[in-house]
């Protein structure tokens, strides 16, 4: 079984076709982007650990946490072991965190769910995510911003296939469960515990059919047509090799990690509050002219302009490079930001058009940055310093929403606010864009000295997946 | 390409194939937007 798995045995040979790498990677992200759609089954499992939600939330942090770890720790197994071996362990982890997820809440033990979902699952979070970045990276060198978006969209898109198909089998397990009215009906733990099994085996199957479905370029190959840069004349995109352990220590890995938490943390400002956000910003008096459903249409809206942006301005950043993008997703994300806070009460239309653009940026800012990091550091051991950069995710995803919940608290309760209740937090985020502005202008190529001797990169590129 | 790689032999790939893999994908992807985009509706309509 190992064998088949080593990246040796998954070199592609003359005539394969590059385009079945992207649905191969597709279905790894797609799998894993359930970890965004679990709110249907949060108030479910409150109610049958009789526990409360941020106990119940925990799982979810804890995945998370897990996810920036794993991703930090296993980048160069990644990179050393090819996507074919990393995608079937995460298939595994992934899927098994499920199983034993579903165990816990069949024999009521949370614990077992947090070590379940949280730990295993996590694991498999953290490596499927990074598993086919770098393969992807070197089998599209010509548009290395269009290969990463394609798959990094498929995170977002998770959540979208998740949030619809779990609502459907809970209420195929639970007939009394109506999945178009959870506020009304909640879903049995035994149904949750067989919605965990349903999920853990179809993500099995569908990871599985990513995992042998990839192949690693033969050494040398390129696209037809395509000549290699010898790096551009500004220097952004280097001919170089750049180690992870090296990566590190550079002053560009910090600043990109600086852009990335900044450009997160804003885009989870208004990610965390979005529901209550709206029918706040359109209040009048003691009404709303916001509905609920209306809110939760917003929320859509907002995952959608999130998928989008990942694929659209990632793909965009092959045009017009990986620097002016990032100014642009927080130069234009800060005017955004601030029209939000002065004007967005003004109409529903204007409010939902700035949120849209700014949280298209916040998935553009996911997609780019392994692009970004190739152009930096080069292809020979991107994977893992993606998986490194990746820290700043799982710092954002504490800081995003610490920020924005401790400006709301003060002001109030979400849901019974007005717009300029918001406005402190707004400019917050507004600021915080402004530093990731400048860190971002402060990028310059990496300095030779960090660079492998040519010949040592060589003799290990065609050894990378 | 290499020559020391086990796979060097022809590995051509049908455009069915091709075809059939963006599909598993595709397929599950749109499910999930429809649905969404169902969802967003509630925004101008509800």
């Amino acid at each position: 079984m190992a064998s088949i798995l080593d990246r040796e045995r998954t070199v592609a040979g003359p005539g394969f076709n590059r385009w079945l790498i992207p649905p191969a990677a597709l279905a790894v992200h797609l799998s894993i982007g359930q970890v965004y759609a679990t709110s249907v089954y949060k108030n479910p499992l409150v109610q049958h650990f009789d526990s409360s939600l941020t106990a119940v939330g925990v799982i979810f942090s804890v995945a998370i946490v897990i996810l920036g770890l794993s991703a930090a720790v296993a980048g160069k197994w990644v990179d050393r072991n090819g996507p074919r071996k990393a995608m079937m362990v995460a298939a595994l982890f992934w899927s098994s965190g499920f199983l034993v997820g579903a165990a816990g809440i069949a024999l009521g033990q949370l614990w077992l769910v947090y070590v379940g979902y949280g730990v295993l699952g996590g694991i498999g979070l953290g490596i499927g995510y990074i598993s086919p970045v770098s393969t992807l990276i070197k089998w599209f060198p010509d548009r290395p911003g269009l290969a990463t978006g394609m798959a990094i969209m498929g995170f977002g898109g998770g959540a979208l296939l998740a949030s619809p198909l779990s609502g459907y089998l809970l209420a195929l397990y639970d007939p009394s469960f109506n999945p178009s009215n959870p506020e009304a009906s909640t879903a049995s733990g035994a149904a949750v515990a067989w919605l965990f099994v349903t999920l853990g085996v179809l993500y099995l199957l569908l990871m599985t059919f990513g995992a042998f479905t990839v192949k690693v370029p033969a050494e040398g190959w390129k696209p037809e047509g395509y000549e290699p840069d010898q790096g551009t004349e500004s220097g952004m995109v280097t001919s170089g090799a750049v180690s992870a352990d090296t990566a590190i220590k550079t002053p560009q890995f910090w600043l990109v990690w600086a852009v990335l938490f900044c450009n997160v943390t804003a885009g989870i400002g208004i990610l965390e509050q979005a529901s209550p956000m709206i029918q706040d910003f359109f209040r009048n008096g003691g009404g709303t002219s916001v509905s609920a459903a209306g809110a939760a249409g917003f929320v859509g809206l907002l995952s959608i302009a999130n998928m989008a942006g990942r694929f659209a301005w990632s793909s965009t950043s092959d045009v017009v490079g990986r620097k002016p993008i990032y100014t642009g997703y927080l130069g234009i994300g800060v005017a955004a930001y601030l029209a939000l806070a002065f004007f967005g009460q003004t109409s529903t239309a204007l409010f939902v058009l700035l949120a849209a653009v700014i949280i298209s940026f916040y998935g553009g800012g996911f997609a780019t940055v392994p692009a970004y990091l190739k152009d930096l550091f080069g292809t020979y051991q991107v994977g893992a310093i993606h998986g490194r950069l990746l820290t700043a995710w799982s710092a954002a995803g504490v800081a995003g929403p610490l920020i924005i919940n401790s400006f709301l608290d003060a002001q109030g309760t979400p849901g019974e606010l007005t717009a300029s209740a918001y406005r402190p937090a707004l400019l917050t985020m507004v600021a915080i864009l402004g530093v990731g502005l400048v860190a971002n202008l402060l990028v310059r190529p990496v300095a030779d000295k960090h660079h492998l001797p040519e010949h040592e990169a060589a003799e290990t590129a065609g050894t990378r997946g | 390409m290499s020559e020391s790689t086990p796979n060097a032999a022809e590995d051509r790939t049908s455009t069915t194939r091709v075809v059939i893999s963006w599909a598993i994908v595709a397929i599950p992807l749109l499910y999930g937007l429809y649905e969404t985009l169902l969802d967003a509706a509630g925004l101008f309509t509800g």
